[in-house]
């Protein structure tokens, strides 16, 4: 397995580039691009720079793991106002263009957003058309689309099987799941996801969760091994479905001091947990 | 009048392959079987359709196939008009016709996410060819919660909403043919009736109505009731089928 983290984590005020070399000090493989979410790569950016961002990995020792983005929760796949809607696969079109460019064969898409004015039922349609339209471009990007599970954050697609499901219906090998082992805290348990979906497994993103025990008894994002996720099981399950894809940290918990230092902790965190020695 | 709207063949072709290819959501709801039988005609206005999952849903519920065209000539107990936008003279005309001569006719505005312009055009033809006021669209989320209170600890990843309090969904209750809940579309169109009835509102607001036109009904809805139909809403399913049977 390879180890990546979010170009998202770059401290604030910082370039690319001196993200870049600490990514590679820390001892990444790899960096996830997230598309709208930092400075250097944005919808607008062109091709030539996005090929320039790749230019700049490739000479820090890295390559790009995958392009994600955080665009759909305000542009969601499953807005009723077909002008948004169209927003949102342009967005996806774009992530799978920069992905070529970038030289990855996977992207993060966010499916789907239940909202109370949004029910769930045609959520799921609507997510269903978006990827039966996206899933040929893919294919012949030849880049897998991983749908992110954000349970509890777009009440959608809650569990494994729902998930399953849903990909069923979607019925490509270029749509997939893009798991997330903090993502699904109150909701199940990670260990049972990465069983269930396997080889459907488009790339994971770790963190760990705190349940129940933030104020007010919320659920809170914490740095791997302080929380209730079950490592070991964790573990155990990703050998049982042979995963040797890449592992990207994504640690929605920052530090607020030494900011650097998380990404040499959070390494030395991903390495014990790629050694099993748990 | 034979007549047929802008058949750009790869359009149409298009649209056709779009709607095979749909797979109504399979909840296995009671009664959410395709109706069978029913001499009704579903028109597609192809770019004019502004929310194709409308389409999609009447297709599914009623099991017919669209038309992209509009024989006056021909004889059917109903026409229906998912989710438009713009309308050409023709079309109007041709379902003038067919109100003339004991057509009924299901006209379902898919205004709500119109431009200014464009919906400015789609009240001047209702008020033209039909004798319908409407005004503008109508955000029925609009101050309220609509999100999120679960994103709120993932602000820099989810930026955006600071939600007050959940507030009810407002709903669109139909009071004919039958009494039906449903869900509404984020936006209405109210309606005024200068002759005919209110059949649906949501809250005191109007936003269906129903009109007797020489042998022929027309019925107007102001909020789209496709997307709930493919969503199997089992209130919007059987408003629908007692239209249909009628």
């Amino acid at each position: 397995m390879k180890k990546s983290i979010g170009d998202n984590m770059i401290p604030k005020r910082w370039s690319f580039e001196r993200g870049l070399e600490l990514v590679k000090k820390a001892g990444y493989d790899g960096i996830e691009l997230w598309l709208g979410d930092v400075p250097w790569f944005q919808m607008e950016t062109t091709d030539a720079a996005v090929g320039e961002l790749r230019r700049k990995v490739e000479d820090a020792g890295l390559v790009v793991s995958n392009v994600s983005t955080g665009l759909h929760w305000k542009t969601p796949l499953s807005a009723r106002d077909p002008n948004v809607r169209s927003r949102a696969i342009r967005i996806v079109e774009r992530q799978l263009e920069t992905a070529q460019i970038l030289g990855c064969d996977a992207v993060l898409v966010v499916a789907g957003l239940v909202t109370q004015e949004v029910p769930y039922n045609e959520v799921y349609q609507r997510c269903l058309d978006a990827m039966k339209q996206l899933a040929p471009l893919a294919a012949k990007a030849k880049v897998k689309i991983g749908c992110e599970n954000c349970n509890s954050e777009q009440r959608f697609l809650l569990t494994p099987r729902e998930f399953w499901t849903f990909l069923n219906d979607v019925d490509s090998p270029f749509v997939g799941i893009h798991l997330d082992v903090g993502n699904i805290h109150d909701t199940g348990f990670a260990e049972q996801w990465i069983e269930m979906h396997g080889p459907r497994i488009t790339r994971i993103h770790l963190k760990d969760v705190m349940k129940k025990r933030g104020r007010c008894c919320d659920t809170v994002y914490t740095s791997l091994f302080i929380g209730d996720n079950n490592w070991p099981a964790i573990r155990a399950a990703l050998t049982k479905v042979r995963y040797d894809g890449w592992l990207i940290a994504e640690m929605e918990a920052r530090y607020r001091y030494a900011q650097d230092q998380q990404f040499y902790d959070t390494a030395a965190d991903m390495d014990r947990l790629i050694s099993g020695n748990l | 009048m034979n007549i047929s709207r802008r058949i750009f063949l790869g359009g149409v072709t298009g649209c056709a392959a779009t709607l095979w290819s749909f797979d109504p959501i399979g909840l296995d709801m009671p009664g959410s079987e395709p109706e069978r039988g029913i001499d009704c005609v579903l028109l597609d206005l192809n770019s004019d359709c502004i929310l194709r999952e409308s389409l999609q849903g009447y297709q599914a519920t009623l099991n017919l196939f669209p038309e992209a065209t509009l024989n006056s000539r021909r004889r059917c107990r109903l026409a229906i008009v998912p989710a438009f936008g713009a309308m050409d003279s023709a079309i109007a005309w041709t379902l003038s016709n067919l109100l003339q001569s004991g057509t009924d006719v299901l006209l379902e505005s898919g205004a709500g996410f119109l431009s200014a312009e464009e919906f400015s055009a789609h009240q001047k033809m209702l008020d033209r060819y039909f004798d319908i006021a409407v005004g503008a669209p109508v955000d029925l989320w609009a101050g309220k919660s609509a999100d999120d209170v679960p994103l709120r600890h993932r602000a820099g990843r989810h930026p955006g909403s600071s939600p007050d309090s959940y507030a009810s969904i407002p709903y669109v209750n139909y009071f004919w043919p039958r009494e039906a809940k449903v869900r509404d579309f984020s936006r209405v169109i109210p309606v005024t009736a200068r002759a005919g009835d209110v059949i649906g509102k949501v809250g005191a607001l109007p936003v269906a109505l129903k009109r007797r036109m020489a042998k022929g009904n027309l019925i107007f809805l102001g909020s789209p009731l496709g997307p709930s139909l493919r969503a199997g809403d089992s209130e919007a399913l059987s408003w629908l089928r007692m239209v249909a049977r009628l």
